[in-house]
């Protein structure tokens, strides 16, 4: 099970890595459009600003997986091994739990955009309520991971 | 007090509980900004908050900056431009006493104009540079101390995901912040070789002279960097003469990276991979910190408490350069121990208020920017300086045989020229306003 999500958070973050680097390619062609007609890629900021979003959104699992959130050490460096663990479990747990809350808010508000037809201000009007429910599945994810990332060390996941 | 301030003090409390306990710092400023925001409001209030922040947070234009600038960094690191840059400083000056890291610190500025990380661009010359350097018999500390010092450049230098996350927060415009940069930057590279000559005139054995490049080796070293130098000066050049957002500017520039290691097959698929996966990370790692200083700020925000301190600053009649002094100490003592982007994510929305409600004879937005470039200043002595110095447990985990104690040695001379240069900024603040003032 634990494989499994580490290989989705995996290919999760390569996705959102390919799907940066359309949106830059995208943005260099609207660029070099406006430069020589004067005329952009038409919506060009919505579609960049959508993809960069999921993007980033498909970039959380694996920086929890990695253990990529920064804490600071200076002041337990004293604490026995044992208890820098146990504090360590602890708050991987809290993070689910958080990530975890907000996957369950953004499936609703993911479906109220859905639901209300909400679209982006600008020349397309792409509705993005979709956008916001697969944000709330890369969210739900990160829980998982979080969860599977308690009692173990840090450098495990490496 | 006044319960504005009371409510904000016990949030800024139970933050730095949490972040002694251990707890990741985007976790403690969501948790401390949720109870808060409970606390003014109520539950269903931030249920609904919920809904939407984080995805409009994540889907917004401006902030897209900061994953390209990440990936085009990433590229570069992976594709080899900082060897050729380390090539062709060390053609120009390896030959002389120390001249290897002054090359570093050369070779560290012109990676900084296509990479917006310090990390990114220590770990980089920490494995493009640092072996050479030890053997041509620079003593260890010294060597990693220049490294580490030289990848502060990476943020000093624009562009800087530092300074994209100041403009962002205090709604700045970012074009203008990096041309703010540029001149403070150069400015920092030359003293941090001017440090390295003292030093060295002093104790030659330090840095003993580096290889002799012959003709033909060293203009196969310039050519080899004209396409990197091609690349800032389009990115760089692009945002000052205003042909592209910053965000068309970080595009073009990871493509360009792209395009240029592909071409001279210095990248490859594996390579892509890793840099994508690496982007990832960072990125990630700098989306929870900032959900997590939208959340805090939210609740600060609704607190008033920032609002009401600037104009009770104001209204003290303190000095201004008394308060900015007072300002600038605390960055330096929180950023020793703290890290840095999380540092300016949570003073800013208190400090930022409090600069601009003083009077120093300047226009508010011109305030607002040398503000900015003083801020990258102080963080970038963070990234440093002991006890937790970002970029020299970076070098401290390539270097594993070094000990770090010895880094942090290595990087005292350098942290005397922050000092100056954050002096200079302050007391100059046209250093920083000129080449603004010039594109307006």
């Amino acid at each position: 099970m634990t494989a499994v999500l580490e290989r989705l958070a995996r290919a999760l973050a390569l996705a959102g890595g390919a799907v940066l680097l359309a949106a830059a390619c995208l943005t260099v062609v609207s660029g070099t459009s406006r430069w020589l007609t004067g005329q952009p890629v038409r919506g060009d900021f919505e579609i960049i600003s959508i993809a960069s979003g999921l993007a980033v959104l498909g970039f959380l699992a694996w920086c929890t997986q990695r253990r990529g959130n920064i804490l600071v050490d200076s002041f337990t460096i004293w604490l026995p091994a044992g208890v820098t663990r146990v504090l360590d479990g602890f708050w991987q747990l809290v993070w689910a739990a958080v990530m975890g809350v907000i996957a369950w808010r953004m499936t609703l508000g993911g479906l109220e955009a859905m639901a209300n037809g909400t679209r982006t201000i600008g020349l397309l009007a792409l509705p993005y309520g979709w956008a916001i429910a697969v944000g709330a599945a890369c969210f739900g994810l990160t829980a998982l991971i979080a969860l599977t990332q308690v009692g173990r060390r840090a450098d495990d996941g490496a | 007090m006044a319960p504005e301030f009371v409510i904000a003090a016990w949030g800024f409390a139970a933050l730095l509980g949490l972040i002694v306990l251990r707890a990741p710092i985007a976790l403690s400023m969501m948790l401390v900004g949720a109870l808060g925001y409970v606390q003014i409001l109520d539950w269903s209030a931030l249920l609904n908050y919920l809904k939407s922040t984080p995805y409009h947070l994540f889907a917004s234009y401006t902030l897209s900056v900061i994953p390209l600038f990440i990936l085009m960094g990433a590229l570069a690191e992976r594709g080899g431009l900082a060897r050729d840059l380390f090539a062709a400083a060390n053609a120009v000056m390896g030959r002389r006493p120390g001249g290897m890291p002054m090359a570093v610190i050369g070779a560290s500025a012109a990676f900084g104009a296509v990479c917006g990380s310090s990390v990114a661009t220590t770990a980089t010359f920490g494995r493009a540079a640092l072996p050479e350097l030890l053997r041509f018999g620079t003593y260890p500390g010294f060597a990693t101390g220049t490294i580490a010092v030289g990848g502060t450049l990476g943020i000093l230098i624009p562009p800087s995901v530092i300074l994209v996350v100041y403009a962002i927060t205090t709604e700045q415009n970012i074009s203008k912040l990096f041309m703010a940069a540029v001149l403070p930057g150069i400015l920092a590279t030359l003293l941090y070789i001017l440090a390295i000559w003292l030093v060295v005139r002093r104790r030659p054995e330090l840095a003993p002279p580096g290889p002799v490049v012959s003709g033909a080796d060293r203009w196969r070293a310039y050519r080899n960097v004209i396409p990197v130098l091609l690349i800032a000066l389009l990115v760089l050049g692009g945002i000052y003469g205003g042909v592209f957002t910053p965000t068309e500017s970080a595009a073009v520039g990871c493509i360009a990276v792209l395009a240029v290691g592909l071409l001279r097959r210095s990248l490859s698929g594996a390579d892509i991979r890793v840099a994508l996966l690496a982007t990832a990370e960072t990125t990630g790692m700098i989306f929870a910190i900032l959900l997590g200083a939208e959340i805090f700020n939210a609740f600060l925000a609704l607190s008033q408490a920032p609002d009401l301190l600037a104009l009770w600053v104001t209204e003290q009649n303190f000095p201004p350069y008394g308060v900015l002094a007072v300002l600038l100490l605390t960055y330096i003592v929180l950023g020793a121990v703290m890290d840095e982007l999380a540092m300016i994510l949570l003073t800013l929305p208190v400090f930022f208020p409090v600069v601009t409600a003083l009077d120093f004879g300047m226009p508010t937005e011109e305030v607002a920017i040398w503000f900015g470039i003083l801020v990258l200043v102080v963080v970038g002595i963070g990234l440093t300086a002991p006890p937790i110095g970002l970029n020299v447990f970076v070098i401290s985990s390539i270097a594993k045989n070094v000990p770090i104690a010895q880094t942090y040695r290595g990087v005292l001379p350098f942290l005397g020229m922050d000092v100056i240069r954050l002096v200079i900024c302050v007391v100059f603040p046209s250093l920083s306003l000129w080449l603004v003032r010039l594109m307006t």
